[in-house]
């Protein structure tokens, strides 16, 4: 497990961590002070040193504040910054692992945050206090720390001889316990068909077997993870045990400690090999938030598109594709493909399903780089009418205007388009809610706002996804005539399934053994 | 602490187990103080020995107790949590709610994470600590009353004023910090469908900027936590100086020699009681969790066992609106199905086949269905009805599991096979696992249903369309399993196979406007007809 954390940060956390030990130890230099006064003098404590003890550990106490603060702001940190990176993998393919993004960024992530909040500050705390009190202890009472270094290895020892096997029972126990979460989250999910299979028995069955199964496997895993916590702690006290056995043989036998080392000693140990007990726990912790850590990398690992690989600023034409290779990996749809488009006009394009007429229009867009060869437009004033609808949470007016158009624009607009009617019958009209399909929208009136959507902003160049599903007759033949008319003004390229709309193409091409092949006249 | 009845055992014992051995950690550190007050006195040296080896065996005893405490209290969660999940999954069976979206099923298991803390983290603890408070109080009074009245006042600060100050603080974050995801994950949700569009308008940017802005917003609930879990120690740090030296001030005169105990005692029982505070901090936050997993039952009648078969589905006057919405999406709806038959419901998307259907498979007061003349009392066709909806539902488990509904389904592997190899899924063996996001095509979670049609064969097929997402090939042969059958009610864009269905229903926007057979409704030349002239001028 490898702790990712810049250096400034390391060494900022180590000094903070050290300001904080150093603080404790004082402290209990002083109270140890005290108490020696106390019992062994038998004396009024005197005013300095407890004034002295309680400052050391109001400094320690606000050390320790700081030290989280500003570790868990740091962390919050670099789980945003982790966050904006996922973000910025999202492209239009992206919808259709859309649950596996939002997983990452609501799930993974948070399960993450511990790692990065609680695990390493607490392992860097952890590993300079060890140090610290070791230190310390050489010069209280040097025994002591000779015992405390001959114990601690033990707990790395033990985990290396014993633990690997409970770590990687943890592992599998976390891996288990996250697959009865998945498979109840899944019945939860697909509760519908359980039910349209009236399958309610055998699944609440399953699910209650997989459940006393999975009770009776993890109570055995988490033996052996609580057995190495027993041994953590036999660990300690046998630590703890050995030097206050010595302590007490020192006092008693050889007389050659004061109160103060010993009191002090014993203040510190279990300080030693508490902060041992907590690293063997952590370790534990850190592991499960690594798992979620690799669910988010492997959404970092993608690439994305690079900046805009289209050469804009042509003259003559609005979309120029010079000796075009388009593909998915080594799998390639176009090779020395090429496709003219004048700045006005309607380009027609056809071929069977699969074969890479979408593609197209996404190189055009400026979402797939070629693998070869040039795209070039004259401008990015691209308008694009897809194949699918997508409402959400929006309303008719937001949708259509996308915040830039005031409201008679849009009213203009979806009268010019025969949509207005339809719209007064809403309660609110044009400022009715849309939220999950719940307005009755015709396959026309969602193709004519769509349209809308691109018309009201007037591109030089509009792409369209014909929509396969079909139309009535009266709504083709009003979508036909507003492209008739602004086909004069406007290049229009189409993914044509239909016809009909061949009638009023000025080119028509279509894609057949990897090229672009024009066919005469517009005519099929 | 009702959740809990049936680990009641577990608990008794855990909690016991878990004030033992806080004890027993306590009396060893102040057993370690009080020897060496001791030993400066030149006590005999078996005392000191006998100290030490009592120190030793508490230790053991410590570990133990823990060891074992551990085991119950986690036993007793996970059968809490699996009683939970299963009585959950129960109702929500009984529910129509819909479960689909990542948002709903982020929040349930966020809920059972914040469950298993209950008991774990948050009652248990508490409650051993409070024991522990309580026996440390009476112990104190061999030594003397200010001792106790700074011990109860240390005490009650750390246990109920500190976690109860920052309760409502933490909860008021926490439901800001839910507010933030939510908006977070409906803008995410749309920047992701909408992103093509985003895209050509040159606004990705602007939006990815709004989503940072959520970022940045977590982040500030996040530090805010921080900032709360942070004071709340410090807080804890505060009387726990404030008692090392009042209890220095009180004890000093009369019993010197036990003020090293009772320090080493004194910071002991702070090492156990200070875990408890934040996690206590958030019980509100846990217990509204909790509630939410516990809503009221909702009683859904199951469907009457009846041996009459279903022979004909009547449907008077249907109207239906989405809960929460005033429009109609269905009106007006008078039609009949009958078994032995076959009948298409054609219209563009959006005009209500879907709705139509739901409405068929989850029953409706408009929607009666009959055995041969008289009502069959049933309330839905499930019964007699195998069911392709819009959205497909997958399981991580294998294609088994999957196609059989975890046993539901009898069939053999060889029979799941050749059905593969038909839908030309043969990658697939009944063995493999699958995963229910991403992975699966929309086609391949077609073909999948498809199999698991073919394998439930009930009377009455209901499929919305079947073969959208599919090749030439494939839809061929999904539409030649379909016309074998007798009875089916399809909702289709696929018009090619539209001759061979006995009856035709159309719908524009949720209204039934033509319906009858293929050969009157071409004759008549209507919605139908030109449907189906337009189809065949498709490419």
């Amino acid at each position: 497990m490898k702790i990712n954390i810049p250096a400034k940060y390391l060494v900022l956390y180590v000094l903070m961590c050290l300001g904080a030990v150093s603080a404790f130890i004082l402290f209990g230099h002083n109270l140890s002070l005290i108490l020696e006064d106390i019992v062994i003098r038998a004396s009024t404590p005197d005013s300095s040193p407890l004034m002295w003890t309680a400052v050391f550990f109001m400094l320690f106490a606000v050390l320790t504040l700081t030290y989280k603060l500003v570790s868990q702001r740091v962390a919050n940190k670099r789980i945003e910054s982790l966050g904006r990176k996922v973000l910025d993998k999202i492209d239009d393919q992206t919808m259709k692992y859309s649950e596996s993004m939002l997983n990452a960024v609501f799930v993974h992530l948070e399960k993450y945050r511990p790692f990065e909040r609680v695990f390493i500050p607490t392992i860097i705390q952890t590993m300079v206090r060890l140090g610290a009190i070791i230190i310390a202890m050489f010069f209280i009472h040097r025994n002591a720390a000779f015992i405390m270094i001959f114990t601690a290895p033990f707990v790395p020892l033990y985990y290396v001889l014993v633990g690997l096997k409970t770590a990687d029972e943890s592992k599998a126990q976390a891996s288990q316990f996250d697959a009865l979460g998945t498979l109840f989250l899944n019945l939860i999910r697909g509760k519908n068909t359980v039910r349209n299979m009236q399958a309610e028995r055998t699944v609440t069955g399953r699910l209650k077997s997989f459940n006393e199964r999975y009770v009776k496997e993890t109570m055995d895993i988490l033996k052996y993870a609580f057995q190495s916590t027993l041994m953590l702690e036999f660990i300690t006290i046998l630590g703890i045990g050995l030097i206050a056995l010595e302590v007490g043989l020192q006092i008693i036998i050889f007389e050659s400690i004061t109160f103060y080392a010993a009191f002090f000693t014993l203040l510190l140990a279990p300080e030693f090999y508490n902060a041992l007990k907590v690293l063997g726990i952590e370790f534990h912790n850190g592991k499960l938030a690594q798992g979620n850590l690799e669910m988010i990398e492997e959404w970092l690992e993608k690439e994305t598109v690079a900046g805009d690989y289209r050469f804009q600023g042509i003259r003559d034409n609005a979309i120029e594709m010079r000796n075009i290779k388009l593909g998915y990996g080594s799998e390639n749809l176009l090779e020395d493909a090429e496709l003219t488009v004048p700045e006005t006009g309607f380009t027609a394009i056809t071929g069977p399903s699969g074969i890479g007429k979408t593609t197209l229009l996404r190189a055009i867009m400026g979402l797939h780089a070629p693998a070869e060869g040039e795209v070039h437009i004259k401008d990015g004033d691209i308008g694009y009418i897809s194949d699918r609808i997508y409402f959400s949470d929006t309303t008719i007016y937001d949708y259509v205007s996308e915040g830039g158009y005031d409201e008679e624009s849009v009213r203009n607009i979806l009268e010019a388009l025969g949509l207005m009617e339809s719209m007064e019958n809403l309660e609110e009209g044009i400022h009715t809610k849309i939220v999950n399909h719940n307005i009755p929208l015709s396959g026309g009136e969602i193709v004519r706002l769509k349209m809308a959507r691109v018309l009201v902003r007037r591109p030089s160049v509009i792409l369209m996804d014909e929509p396969t599903e079909f139309l009535d007759a009266k709504t083709e033949q009003l979508v036909m005539s507003h492209l008739e008319i602004l086909k004069e003004s406007t290049a229009i390229v189409a993914v044509v399934h239909r016809r009909k709309l061949l009638k009023i193409a000025d080119r028509h091409y279509t894609l057949e053994n990897r090229r672009i092949v024009r066919r005469n006249g517009g005519e099929y | 602490m009702e959740y809990l009845k049936s680990e009641r055992k577990q608990i008794f014992y855990s909690i016991l187990l878990g004030l033992a051995g806080g004890l027993v950690g306590v009396a060893l550190f102040g057993l370690s103080g009080y020897m060496i007050s001791l030993s400066f006195f030149e006590p005999p040296f078996f005392i000191i020995i006998l100290i030490i080896a009592v120190i030793k065996l508490f230790g053991m005893m410590k570990g133990a107790f823990r060891y074992i405490e551990r085991l119950l209290s986690h036993e007793a969660t996970f059968q809490m949590i699996g009683r939970l999940r299963l009585n959950y999954f129960t109702k929500s069976l009984a529910m129509d709610e819909d479960t689909h979206s990542v948002k709903f099923i982020q929040k349930l298991n966020q809920h059972f994470d914040r469950v298993e803390d209950y008991y774990i983290r948050i009652i248990y603890p508490y409650v051993t600590a409070a024991l522990l408070t309580l026996i440390l109080l009476l112990l104190a009074f061999y030594i003397n009353t200010e001792v106790v009245l700074i011990m109860a006042a240390a005490s009650l600060l750390l246990l109920f004023a500190i976690p109860k100050l920052f309760e409502g603080l933490s909860y008021k974050e926490a439901e800001k910090r839910e507010e933030t995801d939510d908006a977070f994950y409906m803008k995410l949700y749309h920047y992701i469908h909408d992103y093509t569009d985003l895209f050509v308008r040159r606004q990705t940017e602007t939006h990815k900027k709004g989503l940072y802005g959520y970022l940045a917003g977590i982040k500030r609930h996040e530090d805010k936590k921080a900032l709360y879990e942070s004071l709340m120690g410090f807080a804890a740090n505060l009387i726990q100086i404030a008692m090392i030296i009042l209890v220095i001030f009180v004890m000093y005169q009369e019993t010197p020699m036990l003020v090293p105990m009772v320090m080493l005692l004194g910071l002991s029982y702070f090492d156990q009681v200070v875990p408890v505070i934040q996690p206590a901090s958030n019980y509100r936050t846990v217990k509204d969790a909790v509630r939410e997993l516990d809503t009221a039952e909702v009683e859904r009648e199951d469907e009457a066992e009846t041996d009459k078969n279903i022979e004909k589905i009547i449907i008077e006057d249907l109207a239906y609106k989405y809960p929460g919405s005033n429009t109609n999406v269905l009106k007006n709806i008078e039609v009949a199905f009958t078994a032995g038959e076959k009948h298409a419901i054609i219209g563009s998307s959006g005009s209500g086949k879907t709705t139509l259907l739901n409405r068929i498979i989850e029953g409706d007061d408009a929607v009666n269905f009959y055995g041969n003349s008289e009502k069959a009392g049933h309330d839905t066709l499930i019964n007699d009805a195998s069911v392709m909806p819009q959205h497909l539902d997958f399981y991580n488990a294998t294609i088994e599991a999957n196609i059989t509904m975890f046993g539901h389904l009898k069939t053999s592997a060889e029979c799941m096979k050749n059905h593969l190899a038909e839908m030309e899924m043969s990658y697939y063996t009944p063995d493999t696992m699958i995963t229910h996001t991403g992975r699966l095509s929309g086609g391949e979670q077609k073909r999948l249903h498809f199999i698991r049609m073919m394998i439930e064969d009930k009377q009455w097929w209901v499929m919305d369309e079947p073969t959208a997402r599919l090749d030439e090939k494939l839809r061929e042969k999904i539409w030649n399993h379909v016309l074998d059958r007798e009875t089916a009610i399809v909702s289709t864009h696929d018009l090619s196979r539209l001759d061979a269905f006995d009856r035709i229903s159309y719908m524009e926007q949720g209204e039934i406007i033509e319906s009858g057979s293929y050969d009157d409704l071409m004759n008549e030349k209507g919605a139908v007809y030109h449907a189906v002239l337009r189809y065949a001028d498709n490419l």
